[in-house]
């Protein structure tokens, strides 16, 4: 996700949402999403078989 | 002399004997077990509360029960200990933190309470964790931060260290934690106890603050086997302890190593090595996707986690502590195409796993990278880079997280201080898991020690 932007993402979704964000947390915030991004990079970049590409897993 | 039931290592299935058979009232054993907490709690800071009055009363009506020849539970007068974020009737379950702190007290037990004072056992009091259960360290901003037995100015892990450290004192013979990315099996490690993260659904979750999401579960922690085995069949209501011993030299073991072996310290390898040199049929194997596996687990966990919080963000915000606060607003805004794409890894992962565990029954794998780190450590080098310390005590466990599967850590006897192994089963294969490390305790390879300053 080269072109992924946690800052200008975290004011969007925030407000799509209707959460206030207090300016001392936005840091940290954009930190942490900058880390789950990079998690969910991998996740995206692996071929998952189309057979096995239902979002739920097995209750059994 | 002072009887076996009231020594300071005392197990729960000797308790249990010695109240059943008369030979000591679970008023003393519980007398026993507040002094213990009274006399060593003030330096681990393993408890938040602590219900004499109602574990004295319980232990009364117990006596009271066995002299007019009722019936006697399997854990009879036994003490347990309880993570703060599952439900003890008459106390406030404030899952560390200040949030629930003014909450009124909890009208029922967690189911798993429950079942244990069904049996016989005694609440004693509720145990320190991470705030939610955010963090790997049990440093609590509200309640302080909890010590670990082997080394005072280190951390017991979390989030559940509160629990473990109350086991590994000898403070309490078995307490109940919860596990989502590895909080009853790193604090376990890092302790030098048993602790067993169940296979998912086998151990209700009813009561535990906030709900489970399809990660997190209550698991037990105890300082033998034969003790967490029967814990854990009163929880989740099986019959494991007294099933039929398993051959284990026919089993097939599978040693993962790769990303496990990374960035594993000197003592991690020792106990890794220590206990897959006790198999005979030890062979090494390649785990898929370990590193995927984790984000996975970590992008499950943080969207299911953030939806009962996100109401409280947004009116007291200042409220928590603020590297949880920061972690909660992340999750809260998690893109749902994330959450969804870990939810195919994982249904693709765990297949993946359990075609593996048809081959190699059981699996081992180091606990945690390292020992305890010193309280007040923020970031550990992983890979040549800095990262956060609560996370990174996770590397071993949160690959293992998403599987359904039970995982136990076992405690290795070593010099210095403790360091886990997990072992991974297929969904149900708790027993095979508890042969095995019945297996490993009989040779002296599993073994959880007290510290001498806690006897």
């Amino acid at each position: 996700m080269k072109d992924f932007d946690p800052t200008a993402y975290v004011e969007a979704a925030a407000r799509a949402i209707d959460l206030e964000l207090p300016e001392n947390c936005k840091s940290g915030l954009s930190a942490n999403l900058a880390r789950l991004a990079a998690m969910a990079e991998t996740l995206f970049a692996f071929p998952i078989p189309p057979s096995d590409a239902r979002d739920t897993p097995d209750d059994a | 002399m002072t009887p076996d039931a009231l020594a300071a290592d005392a197990e729960a299935t000797t308790i249990a004997a010695a109240v059943r058979e008369h030979r000591v009232s679970a008023t003393d054993v519980v007398g026993h077990a507040l002094a213990r907490i009274e006399s060593h709690d003030e330096a681990l800071n393993a408890f938040t509360a602590v219900c004499a009055d109602r574990a004295r009363e319980a232990a009364r009506r117990l006596d009271a029960s066995i002299a007019r020849g009722g019936p006697v539970g399997a854990l009879a007068g036994v003490p347990f200990a309880v993570k703060a974020q599952i439900a003890v009737a008459g106390l406030t379950t404030t899952a560390g933190s200040k949030l629930h702190v003014d909450d009124p007290p909890a009208e029922r037990d967690a189911v798993a309470v429950a079942r244990l004072e069904r049996a016989g056992a005694i609440c004693v009091g509720v145990t320190n964790m991470d705030e939610f259960g955010m963090g790997g360290t049990t440093e609590n901003r509200h309640f302080g931060a909890t010590r670990n037995p082997h080394d005072l100015t280190r951390t017991p892990g979390g989030s559940s260290g509160g629990s473990a450290a109350a086991v590994a004192a000898g403070l309490v013979p078995i307490a109940l934690g919860s596990d989502a990315l590895g909080s009853v099996r790193l604090p376990a490690s890092l302790c030098g106890v048993y602790g067993l993260r169940p296979t998912r659904g086998t151990v209700p979750g009813e009561g535990l603050l906030p709900p489970p999401g399809s990660i997190s579960t209550i698991g037990p922690l105890a300082r033998t086997i034969a003790d967490l085995a029967a814990c854990f069949d009163i929880v989740a209501n099986t019959t494991i302890a007294a099933a039929a011993a398993i051959d284990i030299a026919t089993i097939r073991v599978g040693v993962a190593d790769g990303y496990f072996l990374r960035d594993l310290s000197r003592e991690g390898v020792q106990s890794l090595e220590l206990a897959a040199n006790a198999f005979p049929n030890a062979v090494a194997i390649d785990f898929p996707e370990a590193a995927r596996a984790r984000a996975a687990a970590v992008l499950v966990n943080a969207s299911e986690s953030a939806g009962p919080q996100l109401d409280r963000l947004r009116v007291r915000p200042d409220d928590f502590d603020p590297l949880t606060r920061d972690r909660f607003l992340a999750h809260a805004l998690l893109p749902a195409a994330w959450y969804f794409r870990a939810q195919v890894f994982r249904r693709w992962h765990k297949a993946a796993v359990l075609r593996l565990l048809r081959e190699c029954p059981v699996i081992l794998f180091p606990a945690t990278p390292c020992v305890a780190p010193r309280i007040g450590t923020r970031m550990l080098e992983v890979d040549g880079v800095e990262q956060p310390i609560g996370p990174t005590l996770g590397l071993y466990t949160q690959p293992l997280a998403a599987l359904d599967c039970p995982v136990l850590t076992v405690p290795v006897a070593r010099e210095g201080l403790p360091i886990g192994v997990q072992l991974l089963a297929a969904p149900g294969n708790e027993r095979l898991l508890f042969a095995v490390a019945e297996y490993l305790q009989q040779r002296g390879v599993a073994r959880s020690t007290m510290p001498p300053a806690m006897h």
